[in-house]
């Protein structure tokens, strides 16, 4: 069954959006990431022109971003003082990013810069996020105790305020600078930008766990949905037919996911996340470096916003 | 229907003699993208009352101009990226030329090149200062042709011109989902002996139905409130899934 796209002005099959959701929403269920790093080289790979499919799949984020943030709103696993503080960032970030974003595609490098930006952080993360999941299997196995924390960069900086939720006394500025750095991703890769502020969060601010994914969501909402709108207000490249299909599959995938998560450690699923982001890491940076079938491309009025 | 082509033939019969012998009628001269639209068939009916046998009849459809910009990949440190682009600042964004013949049967290539009849004759004109070399120029030609023939929007459609009765013609071309709404141009030749005797054009709107261009027109005029709209959507599917799967 074929549906028309108005905004991606093409048809794709409804069966195949919802089951791209699904998939994605099954690993957002499971891992607590938005999946988008999957979902936007996948819509492309379907002939979505790239504008459209970055700005599309950030409305489809908004949506199980809430969806998620809520169920740990509930069990009080939000730090919303490190989430504001991660959104004042990002806020700053989105508006820059989406700013480079229309530039890019003026000029027609859009494609090659998602791409990269895909490479460089889908590697460098899953690298290190297998390395450390290995090894806290390893040490979980051999019952010794894992490596007492050292003081680390963040600690010595200025402007330290309390986060009684997360039970932290560190500088305010490294939480800003992550969100800056994740709502300008927000808006280049069309990612809530889970699968780096989590492994942030973890190792840099050195958060509790527990309450790492439920303050992620919870900022991630308001980062995409202001990257939607400016999206939309900027670009015109907001497909909400793409979106909404998008959001059916994924709503149905993510409780599939949840259900599925209880069944595995958590180590070992930070590994199987891991694996995953550097194989897809790995596979676009081979794109990106492999001698091309085709050597022209042409930026016509979908890429070119017209 | 038949009254309507009876009338034009009866008009086109009566056209003094300078004007050119081809009149062209259009079942359709609206079309309608709607929703599930997964590429339309367009047939053009008209008459040309000047045709004798041994004639042919080519009919050549295209879309609203728009800018296009090529760009080669070239590898740039080891990544291969967009450069060296050249923009046409008019060209048609969907082109087919429906014919009674292959067009190579029709007329010889020059002639093909300067009427701009066929898919490999698109006219594009290329903007200033490309800073390329005309060699280099056939080459984006060629790319334009093969990646936009790739999509279907610039297409021969050979044998897709048909006499069907006296000097009534019927023209059909298949319109791909990809192919931008707005004005199209329908022009209508008459081949004798390998030379253009006489050409006619008529538009024709090609547009959305129903909730599709409604829903474009809303994003492309008030981007922001429909950019506000999707995002609450999206919110408040958010909301129901959480609320919907708590109790389970």
């Amino acid at each position: 069954m074929q549906i028309y796209l108005p905004i991606a002005e093409m048809s794709v099959n409804v069966l195949l959006l919802l089951g791209l959701g699904g998939a994605v929403g099954l690993l957002s269920g499971m891992f607590g990431v938005g999946g988008g790093f999957l979902l936007t080289p996948l819509l492309i790979l379907i002939g979505i022109p790239p504008a459209v499919a970055v700005s599309s799949q950030t409305n489809q984020v908004v949506a199980s971003s809430v969806s998620g943030a809520l169920a740990y709103w509930r069990r009080r696993a939000v730090d919303f003082r490190m989430a504001w503080l991660l959104l004042g960032g990002g806020v700053a970030g989105s508006v820059a990013g989406v700013q480079i974003f229309a530039w890019l595609r003026a000029v027609g490098q859009i494609d090659v810069v998602i791409s990269l930006a895909y490479v460089v952080f889908l590697t460098t993360i899953g690298a290190l996020m297998l390395t450390e999941s290995v090894q806290a299997m390893r040490h979980a196995r051999q019952g010794r105790p894992r490596r007492k924390r050292t003081r680390s960069w963040v600690q010595t900086m200025p402007l330290r305020m309390r986060f009684p939720t997360s039970r932290l006394y560190i500088s305010a500025i490294p939480p800003v600078g992550i969100g800056v750095l994740i709502g300008f991703l927000a808006a280049i890769m069309g990612v809530g930008g889970g699968f780096i502020m989590v492994p942030a969060m973890i190792y840099l601010l050195r958060m509790p766990t527990s309450v790492v994914v439920g303050t992620s969501l919870f900022q991630i909402i308001f980062v995409t949905a202001l990257t939607t709108v400016m999206h939309a207000a900027q670009n015109h490249t907001v497909d909400i037919v793409l979106a909404l299909l998008l959001i059916a599959g994924s709503v149905i995938g993510a409780q599939i996911g949840v259900r599925l998560a209880v069944k595995f450690r958590a180590e070992a699923l930070r590994g199987l996340l891991a694996a995953l982001a550097l194989v897809v890491g790995l596979k676009l940076g081979w794109d990106v470096v492999a001698p091309p079938a085709e050597t022209f491309t042409l930026i016509g009025a979908a890429e070119a916003g017209q | 229907m038949i009254a309507m082509i009876a009338s034009f033939l009866l008009a086109a019969l009566a056209a003094p003699p300078d004007r050119p012998p081809v009149a062209l009628a259009l079942t359709d001269e609206e079309v309608r993208v709607t929703s599930g639209f997964t590429g339309a068939r367009l047939i053009i009916y008209g008459v040309a009352p000047a045709w004798q046998a041994g004639d042919d009849l080519i009919v050549v459809l295209q879309g609203p101009d728009q800018q296009l910009r090529v760009m080669r990949k070239q590898r740039v440190a080891g990544v291969w990226m967009n450069t060296a682009p050249v923009t046409y600042p008019a060209a048609p964004s969907y082109y087919a030329a429906a014919s009674t013949r292959p067009l190579t049967e029709i007329a010889p290539p020059n002639v093909l090149r300067s009427q701009g009849v066929g898919a490999d004759y698109v006219p594009l004109r290329p903007g200033p200062g490309t800073g390329q070399s005309s060699a280099q120029l056939a080459e984006y030609r060629d790319a334009v042709v093969r990646l936009k023939g790739e999509r279907g929007l610039y297409r021969n459609e050979e044998g897709g011109v048909r006499l069907q009765a006296a000097n009534l013609f019927r023209a059909e071309v298949r319109l791909p989902a990809e192919a931008p709404v707005g004005q199209y141009e329908a022009e209508v030749i008459l081949f004798r002996n390998g030379e253009a005797l006489a050409r006619e054009t008529t538009m024709l709107n090609v547009h959305r139905a129903g909730i599709g261009r409604a829903i474009y027109q809303w994003a492309q005029s008030l981007g922001l409130f429909y950019g506000l709209a999707a995002v609450l959507i999206a919110m408040l599917a958010g909301w129901a899934a959480a609320t919907l799967f708590r109790s389970r």
